[in-house]
């Protein structure tokens, strides 16, 4: 194991060095209230898109169509206090 | 290991064996319902949404949690949250309405059937042998962690505890399956809750109040600054930057763990609806809301109460040992073995499952060029569960011997999280992804998570660069898989027929052939 992590450490590492490390000085670079915000969107992009699915899809395989069956209802329900939590803890 | 002396008083061994008593029973009245290999595996596709979600999320939260997710919580403060916050939103909102509805449509039990139907036998057998070792190793630390709590906090040898928990978990999964897991899951989580949070409210009531916490662990020292913000830079030393959780954890380890992890799965195929699947994980997200608060807290308070403890994972028994009154203690003693319980029954029957179906299943059509018997099947099942939760007993005590082991191999599984995601969702969105981009994507991307992880430390600006790792390897997964998928012929319309989101979802041909999975 130890002459591979040699290895690695003299061929990947300039290779790969350079990119990791601009990358990650920019993103350290960011203030506060940018991380902040990129965790609420990520948090708000990838859970909204549920709410403008299809009925029929949402509700395939329900026993009825009682309004809190309609799935899409739970989505804002849901988001609401994760982005609280990240808003202002 | 060193025996301590007992803290229970007879009330409290009476709820302890009462709770005991009851799974039992749970398990012996769910056998009645057990007629094949189906009902065993699936719970014959007969669970509410309610009991699916309450049993994802108590499997989630193991004993392991509740005393070394206080203590990390002891140790680097509120950024654990995240790993139930952001590790459960928008992954488990994305499971719910992209990944169960198309496991449920295309008929599988197991992800590595799955991908051996999208991508072939090899990289089937590649992600069986992956899963199987892990859920083989984690039943053998589970098992080692009740003989540690009960040792340290009740003076049970250790031998005792490790058999007394195989012989209750054993008994009741192997004559219930999965629908007497599901439901005595949902029963351990209502004791996991109340034991926790009277662990909680009792520690919070000794500090004084949240108020007086927070200013008590913020007086400490500059090194105590961070523990009250769930998101920290990276400049500062800590396992969990905010790029980190962001990329690594939200986007890939959360996703990967919910789409694929096998005791997740078999829960929501084995729902009575597909409606019922899709909202079980909802369910399971809002609950997941609750577990810092009870899991994670406790470990601040003990940081507030005994700042001196030498090892963080001391927290919560130092808590239990100095708090506990007559009776709650026996009710927190429940809690733990609910959580023990609830994830040793969810691995055993998932590594039961994938034994059978891509192990024993596909290698008697090879064999004798037919399907096994379901009653076989379902023996056989119940044999293998009885034959793995007793070699998990012999392998536990070795787990204190080997720490070293465990460590490198959780590290090792944690490598496969990017690649396996990766493949399976270009599995799942791309149609023109083939057997060879799959089979490439998955080795290529593993050896690559397995290479930064050597040289972590050098790359990324953690000393414990696994959420960093997963990301990156996951997108050199996906590179892989696109590149040689387009360099090497397309899957046929049949080979990837039902196998398709798209087609799945909106192909009405193919709705027609798959409508007797709905």
């Amino acid at each position: 194991m130890e002459k591979i992590t040699l290895f690695l450490e003299q061929n990947l590492v300039p290779l790969l060095k350079p990119f990791f490390e601009s990358f990650h000085v920019m993103i350290d670079q960011l203030p506060p209230p940018v991380w902040r915000f990129s965790i609420c969107a990520y948090i708000v992009l990838g859970t909204i898109w549920a709410f403008f699915l299809s009925k029929d899809y949402v509700l395939l395989g329900s026993p009825d169509k009682a309004r809190w069956r309609d799935l899409r209802l739970w989505i804002p329900v849901l988001l609401v206090p994760y982005l609280l939590i990240y808003l202002f803890i | 290991m060193e025996a301590a002396e007992s803290i229970l008083t007879p009330i409290d061994t009476i709820i302890i064996v009462a709770y005991l008593g009851a799974v039992l029973v749970l398990g012996y009245l769910f056998s009645r319902y057990v007629k094949s290999s189906g009902d065993f595996i699936l719970a014959g596709k007969s669970l509410p949404f309610w009991a699916i979600g309450m049993s994802v999320v108590v499997s989630d939260i193991g004993a392991i949690d509740m005393v070394s997710g206080a203590g990390a919580a002891y140790k680097y403060g509120l950024a654990q949250a995240n790993f139930d916050w952001l590790g459960s939103v928008p992954a488990m909102v994305i499971v719910a309405f992209v990944f169960v509805p198309f496991y449920w449509r295309s008929g599988v039990c197991t992800l590595p059937e799955f991908l051996g139907r999208r991508y072939g036998p090899a990289v089937r057998f590649f992600q069986a042998v992956i899963w199987l070792g892990f859920l083989l190793s984690m039943l053998a630390v589970m098992l080692w962690t009740s003989a540690v709590f009960l040792n340290t906090v009740l003076g049970m040898p250790s031998q005792a505890a490790i058999w007394l928990t195989v012989f209750v978990v054993g008994i009741y999964t192997i004559l219930g399956g999965l629908a007497a897991v599901v439901v005595t899951d949902a029963m351990q989580m209502v004791i996991m809750f109340i034991g926790a949070g009277a662990l909680l409210g009792l520690s919070l009531w000794e500090i004084g109040g949240w108020s007086d916490m927070v200013q008590t662990i913020s007086a400490m020292g500059p090194q105590f600054e961070q523990h009250f913000n769930l998101l920290i830079s990276s400049q500062i030393d800590t396992p969990y930057p905010w790029s980190g959780m962001l990329m690594g954890l939200g986007i890939v380890l959360s996703t990967a763990y919910f789409s694929s992890n096998q005791a997740v799965i078999q829960r929501v195929l084995g729902a009575r609806s597909e409606w019922d699947a899709k909202a079980s994980m909802l369910l399971a997200a809002f609950l997941k809301l609750l577990i810092p608060v009870l899991v994670l807290l406790p470990g601040l308070a003990a940081l507030a109460l005994y700042p001196e403890l030498d090892d963080p994972d001391k927290a919560v028994p130092k808590l239990v040992r100095e708090l506990l009154p007559p009776g709650l203690a026996g009710l927190v003693f429940a809690a733990f073995f609910a959580a023990l319980m609830s994830s040793v029954d969810s691995y055993l029957n998932s590594a039961t499952t994938i034994i059978i179906s891509d192990g024993y299943k596909p290698a008697t059509r090879v064999l004798s060029g037919k399907d096994p018997d379901d009653r076989h099947c379902l023996l056989l099942t119940r044999v293998l569960t009885g034959v793995l939760i007793v070699a998990a007993g012999f392998l536990a005590p070795y787990i204190d011997q080997f720490e070293t082991i465990y460590t490198a191999m959780q590290t090792l599984f944690s490598l496969f999280q990017g690649p396996t995601l990766a493949v399976l969702a270009l599995g799942v969105f791309w149609r023109r992804a083939n057997a060879w981009g799959g089979f490439a994507g998955l080795l290529l991307g593993v050896i690559c998570s397995g290479s930064l992880s050597l040289v972590g430390d050098k790359l990324f600006p953690s000393d414990d660069p696994f959420l960093y790792v997963a990301f990156w390897s996951f997108v050199f997964a996906l590179i892989v898989n696109v590149v040689v998928s387009l360099l090497s012929p397309p899957p046929s319309k049949d080979q990837i027929r039902g196998l398709v989101f798209g087609e799945v979802v909106r192909d009405e041909a193919t709705q027609a052939l798959l409508k007797d999975r709905i």
